[in-house]
């Protein structure tokens, strides 16, 4: 598979590490340089210096012949433009976005765009960590009233 | 009109002193505090220092019942996002407006649906070309998508306008047509049958394929 992620801060270094791990062709672009470092050592794709909505950085990042694109920058609304770029101007077959605000993710996802909310994913992650700890390990303290 | 501005920049801010004072309700949206309590201060209290694109805040400005909605952030990517995001907040009534900060960017944009939009760029070059204009033909709008122009001219002497009515000029079997003539400063409401005269300004929508043509009409030898 060749895949784009857009974004290399930790979740879109994470991401670019694990499917470089997978034996898939990786590129990975973000604004700053400096981000790259947070690739593993053996981390086997490329990297582009750009922008996430400029067309001609996807160009150059192979969307054409692109099967996935994962937008991951800490900007919900270039992810949500690039993915639309990926989809709608290019075709790529699959294009996810992380966005932060859980109400433009509800949105994006009823007008068909797939998108992640790390926020939601958060809470619901506490309120399972928190239900588990209430039915079975420690007893909830009661308040008298 | 009920108009929600996104952004409280130079652009923004300007537009929400305009459109208050022709009388609309605005609530201007700015993101940083700062910005957004001196807009305060000038403004009263029109204006929300929270961030437009956040889902919350356009709800809480009270987007379900707005008519417009104006994105003119210095981000295009959030002028787009704050457009998408306008359609089914308010089930379709409000109408979008967004400005372009990077030329490059307006096919992303048309891609995206959003077909309102002021390109400053844009703007800056067909003043120029108003300014500079050496052959009296002036790009007033462009009405791209139906692909019409919006074109002021000045009717040439001995050209085939002069002395011509619309309809010798076969204006109508183009589709072409007179909106206003401007003699000596005075606006005339163009007759199909009145007839131009040399140093008539005239302004008309035409095809965009037909401005050769026009040209060579109009202004003549």
């Amino acid at each position: 598979m060749y895949a784009i992620v857009v974004g290399c801060g930790r979740a879109g270094a994470d991401v670019a590490n694990r499917l470089s791990a997978g034996n898939h062709a990786v590129v990975v672009i973000d604004n700053d340089r400096t981000s790259f470092s947070r690739l593993a050592l053996d981390f086997d794709g490329t990297t582009l210096v750009g922008h996430a909505i400029d067309v001609d950085c996807l160009l150059s990042a192979g969307i054409e012949r692109a099967d996935l694109l994962i937008a991951t920058t800490y900007g919900d609304n270039s992810n949500l433009t690039a993915v639309q770029i990926a989809r709608k101007q290019f075709g790529v077959d699959r294009a996810i976005a992380r966005v932060k605000d859980p109400v433009r993710a509800r949105l994006f996802g009823d007008l068909g765009v797939e998108t992640l909310s790390s926020t939601t994913l958060v809470g619901q992650a506490f309120d399972h960590l928190l239900d588990q700890t209430h039915t079975s390990s420690t007893p909830v303290p009661q308040t008298e009233d | 009109m009920y108009i929600i501005i996104a952004g409280g920049g130079k652009v923004g801010t300007q537009l929400a002193r305009d459109l208050i004072i022709d009388g609309h309700e605005v609530t201007i949206l700015e993101a940083n505090p700062a910005k957004a309590s001196s807009l305060e201060d000038e403004l009263g209290a029109v204006v929300l220092g929270h961030d437009a694109s956040e889902g919350r805040w356009l709800i809480e400005a009270g987007i379900a019942r707005a008519d417009l909605v104006i994105a003119v952030t210095g981000h295009d990517e959030d002028n787009i996002i704050i457009c998408q995001m306008a359609e089914p907040l308010s089930e379709g009534k409000a109408r979008t407006i967004a400005r372009i900060n990077n030329p490059k960017n307006s096919d992303t944009f048309r891609l995206l649906g959003i077909e309102a939009l002021v390109d400053a760029t844009d703007l800056v070059m067909s003043m120029i070309e108003r300014d500079v204009s050496t052959d009296s033909v002036v790009h007033l709008m462009r009405l791209q998508s139906a692909g019409l122009e919006l074109i002021e001219m000045t009717v040439g002497h001995r050209s085939s306008a002069d002395g011509a009515t619309p309809d010798d000029l076969g204006l109508s079997e183009r589709g072409a047509r007179i909106c206003v003539v401007l003699r000596d400063h005075k606006p005339l409401l163009p007759l199909a049958t009145a007839r131009l005269q040399a140093g008539d300004s005239v302004i008309l929508v035409a095809q965009t394929e037909d401005e050769v043509e026009l040209r060579r009409q109009f202004l003549g030898p």
